[in-house]
């Protein structure tokens, strides 16, 4: 027997039934609102906490979350956005997500 | 206040006042229905809505994840009573249930602001002034963890 009769058949190839419509754009921005309550040495602190960013970047956005009402704190796929988002919601801060 | 949050081998070493103790006992309490009742002021601050424009996937997110933020919320604010029971005698947490306590004092802050109404930072100004007084021992007891944690 050759080593050819061995071999495993080869499966013909389909193309895989991909749905077009599905949504590609992959990354979701995660926001941060500014609130009059939560402290500004907390917030900087549950950014650097949550996202490991450094004290001068958590530090850079907590300054725009409270000057401009708004700041992109992570982006990424849908999932793991949401997932930042209940991160954050569990330390009290205001959170949403948008494209 | 200065030495109720000490940082030390284990963790941080709570030392709290008996009155202290006594008004954060009650914390636990005022959470446990936030957001069960529409009409509660903090209930839409425990409960944001993630996509604002789009509703059909904001009720999505919600159905999988309510539970289990309520689940983590409850088990802190346990952690929490289970704390202040020896808080007036001493008691070292881990960093890890340190977190947790100042989880606790944060939600309280955000919930008594809602229900006193607070929106923007001038509505301070109109809070009675023992109302105005509990907000800001909350806040000061927030800063001191946190600088106990960060030590």
């Amino acid at each position: 027997m050759s080593f050819e009769a061995l071999a495993m058949p080869q499966a013909p190839v389909v193309n895989p039934d991909v749905d077009e419509s599905v949504d590609t754009d992959l990354t979701w921005k995660v926001v941060v609102w500014n609130d009059p309550v939560n402290l500004f040495d907390y917030v900087i602190w549950v950014l650097r906490e949550l996202f490991g960013h450094s004290k001068e970047k958590a530090e850079k956005l907590t300054s725009q979350i409270h000057h401009e009402g708004r700041a992109i704190v992570n982006d990424g796929p849908r999932e793991q956005a949401e997932m930042d988002c209940y991160r954050l919601h569990r330390h009290g801060l205001w959170a949403t997500l948008e494209k | 206040m200065t030495d109720l949050f000490v940082p030390t081998a284990d963790g941080i070493r709570i030392t709290l006042p008996e009155g202290l103790v006594g008004f954060l006992k009650d914390v636990p309490t005022a959470l446990d229905h936030v957001g069960a009742n529409d009409a509660d002021p903090a209930a839409g601050r425990f409960h944001v809505a993630i996509y604002p424009e789009d509703d059909e996937a904001n009720d999505e997110y919600w159905r999988w994840m309510e539970g289990e933020l309520d689940q983590s919320r409850a088990a802190d604010r346990s952690a929490f009573g289970i704390v202040l029971d020896s808080a007036a005698d001493g008691v070292v947490v881990s960093t890890a249930e340190a977190h947790g306590i100042l989880r606790v004092l944060v939600e309280i802050r955000l919930a008594l602001a809602a229900r006193l109404g607070v929106e923007v930072e001038s509505d301070y100004a109109g809070l009675d002034h023992t109302d105005a007084i509990v907000l800001d021992t909350l806040a000061e007891l927030q800063l001191l963890l946190l600088t106990a944690m960060q030590s």
